[in-house]
């Protein structure tokens, strides 16, 4: 009851009209974010499920993409958004009649991955860096807070990044090669729910 | 016995899939890597999709102001009209001088067929997304016994966001 009471007066505050409003909307993911920590940091880390023992990070990093694939060359405006992060790596642009285009197409599919690896680096290493803050308890509260603000930038970049329009992160994930290497574990496969898990204590 | 370089990992990779987030991501019937990884990565990011959804949706303040949360506890084995009144008399003592409206109203809206969960948030976007639903496939199959009754029984929440989205 407490807790509905919160997220009602949470959502009352904001007012996208104020002028601040892009730091009230900050402090509003970052109420949530606090509130669903460890389900969050959970949620995060079951990547590692999905890749067979892997980040998903290292998966498309070492992704070494064949050429020649069906994936037709598209141009799309920047997004506001991706204007703002600096901390990225090199997004694949071209000038057209003036203008800087994203381009996404079977040559720049790999860096697209980069940037998408980069979200995935920097949510990581913002976990640990709250972690690491909070664990030193009162000295560290003004850095946990500032490495909370750092994670959200990078969960929202994340959320912007998977949400676009241009649909780079269900193409790259759908289309490519770039989670071939990945093994299924059985029991995520639809056929295992059924099956007994395994008693790994027996294996040592 | 040799033992696997990354062992913990694996130990926690093949850990049973009790918690809701393991069991989350199985495959989906006719779901690929790729759509499962993407699942993975929408999930990550639900909270701020939520807000982002929440804070642009020009209803929202409306509806936050208007709002009234309520939470009342039930037995698992909830039994009858009477054990329901008692514990909403116990939570919301001010209302026993509508003692007989209340119990008429639940009466009327109890089902030992629909007994809700302890869910509150997930039992009201159920009826809310089965209202709307039913109203544009009624011939869809759904699992509910007597459509019309819940229809009536939402009606008063549609048309409340419908009068406010009209705005």
């Amino acid at each position: 009851m407490d807790h509905i009471a919160d997220v009602q007066a949470a959502l009352s505050a904001f007012d996208a009209r104020a002028t601040d409003a892009d730091d009230r909307l900050s402090s509003l993911e970052i109420f949530f974010l606090l509130r669903s920590f460890p389900k969050f940091i959970a949620r995060f880390n079951e990547d590692t499920r999905l890749c067979g023992g892997k980040r998903l990070f290292e998966v498309i990093r070492e992704w070494n993409p064949a050429r020649g694939a069906k994936i037709l060359p598209r141009l799309f405006d920047w997004p506001d958004w991706l204007v703002q992060f600096k901390a990225l790596p090199p997004i694949p642009s071209r000038v057209v009649d003036g203008k800087v285009k994203c381009e996404f197409s079977d040559v720049t599919k790999r860096m697209w991955s980069e940037v998408l690896a980069a979200f995935l680096v920097g949510v990581d290493k913002s976990i640990g860096d709250v972690k690491l803050a909070r664990g030193r308890g009162e000295e560290g509260e003004e850095e946990a807070h500032r490495a909370m603000r750092q994670l959200n930038e990078w969960c929202r970049g994340l959320y912007y990044f998977v949400y676009w329009e241009a649909g780079i992160v269900q193409k790259l994930l759908t289309k490519t090669t770039m989670l071939n290497s990945i093994t299924v574990p059985a029991m995520l496969d639809k056929t295992a729910s059924s099956r007994c898990p395994i008693d790994v204590s027996d294996q040592s | 016995m040799v033992c696997h370089p990354d062992f913990h990992l694996v130990a926690g990779l093949n850990k049973p899939l009790t918690d809701d987030e393991s069991a989350e991501l199985r495959l989906e019937p006719d779901e690929n890597k790729g759509e499962r990884v993407l699942r993975y990565l929408k999930r990550v990011v639900a909270w701020h999709a939520a807000v982002d959804t929440l804070c642009n949706h020009k209803t929202t303040p409306r509806l936050l102001e208007n709002i009234v949360v309520g939470v009342i506890e039930v037995s698992r084995s909830l039994s009858s009209v009477m054990t329901l009144s008692d514990e909403f008399f116990v939570r919301f003592p001010q209302k026993v001088k509508s003692h007989e409206d209340v119990v008429e109203t639940l009466a009327d809206h109890c089902s030992d067929t629909f007994p809700g969960c302890v869910h509150a948030e997930a039992t009201l976007m159920g009826l809310l997304n089965y209202c709307s639903h039913y109203l544009a496939h009624a011939s869809q199959d759904v699992e509910i016994q007597n459509p019309e009754m819940m229809r009536q029984f939402v009606q008063p929440v549609c048309s409340f966001l419908l009068s406010v989205s009209s705005n």
